[in-house]
């Protein structure tokens, strides 16, 4: 579950237009977070509130055999009075979800000059987030600063005596120019400085200078249905670091392919991304199998000493007042959506004596509705009560969580198992509950 | 590059841990203040701080 502080962090995001997504360090974000979830341990409660619509407050308190917990607040200079945060409310896939289908990037906005002209200097917003933890008194900090439409800042400390010279700090930039974005990073840790880039091409990238009026092929949605083959976008990155003080450096490169929301098949992501240095070479494939269930997989290989492993996981989405979706996802949307139309259909047929040629019509409706459906917040908070997800890797360690909600509590039950030692197979158990207003 | 001598090494360690100190007690309490003062309308203490109120 995604913690309520990182949930009103994409609310900034989202209320800025910016969009979080077009970076190297997410170009494996649905692989990770379907076959890398973490799963709780010990107990972890809670609270958290939008107290006014440019701050908000949070108070955790956790129990791993010793307690502790932590305060953060936040305050935006935006208004973020378009997020849901009440968890009675608050629409389940945006917090739980692990499938992130890619979001079209804007059309129109680059090189016209409209969206350039139309911002205003005022709009450079600012986030400051802080978290203290107890009773360790460490402090993590967050500053975000936009200064254009395409360029924002970000700072982020963690102060704790313990750790050498008090702390670090990390300084990044960013520039989004939607075909490609830049990231700069310093650390204070072994004086890194780092620098990240993403390109994207194919699929929406090569129409981002045509405006949506200008043919309406995206906009209706009915020319992409009718193209030959899959739709999608590539997106290719490298990340290069090199430490200053201890002479070290690192480096990573990867290519991804996604569907796009206006694709009408099975949406997929898969990626590949090498690391020349460490001779490691990883794979992984993620598909959406149907609205209610998400498959990924994973391989890594390493030229150098020829290991290997491999990790499967999925997510199982639980409709409300219904039972698991595999099974519904099969039957339900027959009865729903297939008996009117086939009646009327059958109906004029019989009238007209003539057969029913336009029987395939039912299932673009079906599969268009998969994507139509999932933005739309209120519809998906209806739809889905919770979701299961599962894990198993080589070495046979399975990680289990079972997250939804109860009346207004958001939950988390997790669990680790090790099928290799059969006589203690749960390593680790935990639950966590979230409540906010 | 100019060479620093050891006191103003000495100096130059000594403000960033004040800076760290300062940073580290006076950031949330900052948040805070500027929650509290700039939020339109301005909220009361209470409901600032407390999720369930």
């Amino acid at each position: 579950m995604r913690e309520f502080m990182d949930y009103i962090q994409s609310a900034f995001y989202a209320a800025t237009g910016w969009n979080r997504d077009n970076s190297y360090s997410s170009l494996n974000a649905t692989a990770d977070a379907l076959l890398s979830f973490p799963t709780p341990r010990g107990l972890r409660i809670t609270l958290g509130s939008l107290a006014t619509p440019q701050f908000a407050t949070a108070y955790q308190l956790g129990t791993v055999g010793v307690v502790d917990g932590s305060v953060s607040y936040l305050y935006s200079t935006v208004s973020l009075r378009n997020a849901v945060a009440q968890s009675a409310r608050i629409p389940l896939p945006d917090l739980l979800k692990s499938y992130k289908p890619l979001v079209e990037l804007p059309r129109g906005t680059i090189g016209t000059g409209d969206f350039l002209e139309g911002w205003d200097a005022s709009e450079k917003n600012t986030l400051a987030y802080g978290r203290l933890y107890l009773p360790q008194s460490m402090l993590e900090a967050l500053v975000v600063k936009r200064f254009s439409p395409t360029l924002q800042m970000q700072i982020s400390a963690v102060s704790d005596q313990t750790l050498r010279n008090g702390g670090t700090v990390l300084g990044m930039v960013q520039y989004d120019r939607q075909r490609y974005g830049i990231e700069g990073l310093a650390s204070s840790d072994g004086g890194l400085m780092g620098v990240r880039g993403l390109y994207n091409f194919g699929g929406d990238a090569e129409n981002l200078k045509t405006p949506y009026g200008s043919s309406n092929d995206v906009a209706t949605g009915n020319g992409i249905g009718e193209r030959e083959g899959i739709y999608g976008r590539f997106s290719t990155g490298a990340e290069l670091y090199y430490g200053t003080l201890n002479k070290s450096g690192g480096m990573s490169m990867g290519v991804r392919f996604a569907t796009l929301p206006t694709y009408r098949g099975t949406p997929l992501t898969a990626t590949m991304t090498i690391n020349p240095l460490m001779g490691n070479i990883s794979w992984s494939y993620a598909v959406m199998a149907g609205k209610f269930c998400s498959l990924a997989t994973r391989m890594d290989f390493n030229v150098y000493s020829y290991e290997s492993e491999w990790a499967v996981g999925t997510e199982l989405w639980r409709r409300r007042k219904s039972s698991w979706a595999v099974d519904a996802g099969k039957e339900s949307p027959a009865p729903e959506q297939a008996p009117p139309p086939k009646l009327e259909r059958s109906f004029q047929a019989k009238i007209e004596w003539r057969l029913d040629d336009p029987l395939p019509a039912p299932e673009p409706p079906e599969m268009q509705s998969a994507p139509k459906e999932l933005p739309q917040a209120e519809e998906d908070n209806d739809k889905y009560s919770g979701v299961l997800k599962a894990r198993l890797d080589q070495h046979l360690k399975i990680g289990l969580l079972w997250e939804g909600r109860v009346k207004s509590l958001l939950f988390s039950l997790g669990s680790g198992i090790d099928l290799r030692r059969l006589d203690t197979p749960f390593r680790s158990l935990g639950l966590e509950v979230q409540f906010s207003s | 590059m100019f060479a620093l001598s050891e006191e103003s090494k000495e100096r130059i360690g000594k403000i960033i841990e004040v800076g760290r100190v300062a940073m580290h007690y006076g950031y949330l309490p900052l948040i805070l203040y500027l929650g509290y003062s700039r939020s339109d309308p301005r909220p009361s203490i209470i409901r600032l701080l407390s999720p369930l109120s």
